[in-house]
């Protein structure tokens, strides 16, 4: 496998079972099950404190799906 | 606007001196580039910034180590009440500079690139990691929290289970990914390398997975925005209706506010298209350039981000993107129609 030209999510899904059985489209289901924090990240800036102020904003209840867990 | 909460961010870039030359750095600072601001230049900027509602500071570079004011500034922004974040290659770190810097800084952000290989490659020196990883102990020993800033690219999102682990074992608080954005050097040197929507959707789906993994002892941060939430939140790219410019501080209209090296100031990021620039620092201060800013420039940033909102909106299929670079990508392309609107 080229590491230079393939795509780092085809080279996880290699490795990976719980993810190679997802689709961009069932992410983006998930995604919109859940409400996201509306925050728009920093490039080059580390930007904790929102998080820090609430850790719990981002759980997510990812097994909307079913999902397995991580490997 | 960009939308960043409760934090309103000043980004500045106080040198463009680095150790190193990364291929993705947006700021194409080099060993070579002397470019570097006066610390009361920035401190006379900062004052006004606070004054303006900004409260976080973001150091950036350039490698913020090596600009010898840096506790200067640091310790002014402190003074005025502002959160701080050094962004660091974490090659430099010595026993002295980090105690000048431990009542100043609230987290130092550490690049790091993938897996060691990778990282080398990456910052095209092979002790890039080893030197990094070496200096860990006396970052933990200081006190300082730190973090880990990734840069996703098309083809690494399989690193990033490493990474979080490396970030997990070192004591990090924060891992943050960030999408590559071709600017700078990235767009000489990894042009097409910006990973695209399926790679921003496994990334924000991996993301959370890892989140899950490390507990909550490591925050994963993953810099990428939600369609939908985008749609679902118009107030949070325009001012509400019958509100103006006017009766806003500056920092609930523009977040970030970037300061660049030889004194530029941009919104949003590190080399805006230049015709929504406020600016330079070497001409008037801070608050005379956000002023004339307001008056001339805002209603055109306004109607930018209000353009990206609807075509965001528009789209039938929910996706993940990078909000700041899809809208420095169309404040290109304003150009043309904002310098129709003034003649």
């Amino acid at each position: 496998m080229d590491h230079q030209s393939t795509r780092g999510s085809d080279k996880l899904k290699a490795v990976c079972t719980s993810v190679a059985t997802l689709t961009p489209q069932q992410i983006s289901q998930v995604a919109g099950g859940v409400s996201l924090t509306p925050i728009w990240w920093i490039r080059g800036t580390p930007h904790p404190f929102e998080r820090l102020v609430d850790p719990g904003a981002l759980t997510l209840p990812v097994d909307k799906l079913g999902m397995p867990g991580l490997r | 606007m960009a939308y960043t909460g409760s934090a309103h961010v000043l980004q500045i870039h106080p040198t463009r001196l680095c150790n190193l030359r990364c291929q993705h750095c947006y700021s194409s600072s080099s060993p070579q580039e002397r470019t570097m601001l006066d610390a009361s230049v920035l401190c006379s900027a900062i004052s006004d910034a606070a004054s303006e509602g900004f409260n976080v500071l973001g150091v950036s570079g350039g490698e913020p180590l090596l600009y010898k004011p840096l506790p200067e500034v640091l310790a002014h922004a402190r003074q005025l009440g502002m959160r701080t974040t050094v962004t660091s290659n974490g090659m430099l770190f010595t026993e002295r500079r980090l105690r000048e810097l431990q009542p100043l800084v609230h987290l130092i952000a550490i690049s790091l690139d993938g897996i060691p290989a990778s990282h080398n490659r990456i910052r095209g020196s092979e002790r890039a990691f080893e030197t990094m990883q070496a200096h860990l102990p006396m970052l933990r020993a200081s006190g300082i929290d730190f973090g880990f800033i990734f840069t996703l690219t098309q083809h690494n999102l399989d690193e990033l289970e490493w990474v979080a682990q490396f970030a997990l074992q070192e004591g990090a608080k924060l891992l943050q990914i960030h999408p590559l954005e071709e600017v700078g050097y990235a767009a000489q040197q990894l042009r097409g390398k910006t990973p695209d929507a399926t790679e921003g959707a496994y990334a924000w789906y991996w993301g959370q997975k890892i989140q899950e993994q490390v507990g909550p002892g490591l925050t994963v941060q993953v810099d990428l925005a939600f369609s939908d939430t985008i749609k679902n939140h118009p107030m949070l790219q325009a001012l509400p209706p019958g509100t103006t410019s006017d009766t806003r501080r500056f920092a609930e209209l523009v977040s970030p506010l970037v300061i660049e090296a030889d004194g530029a100031v941009s919104p949003i990021q590190y080399g805006f298209a230049p015709w929504f620039s406020m600016g330079n620092l070497q001409r008037a201060p801070l608050s005379a350039l956000l002023s004339q800013w307001r008056t001339q420039r805002w209603p055109h940033f306004q109607r930018l981000c209000q353009q990206v909102h609807t075509k965001i909106a528009d789209t039938t299929e929910p996706y993940f993107l990078n909000w700041y670079d899809v809208l420095g990508r169309e404040a290109l392309g304003v150009l043309p129609v904002a310098r129709a609107v003034n003649a």
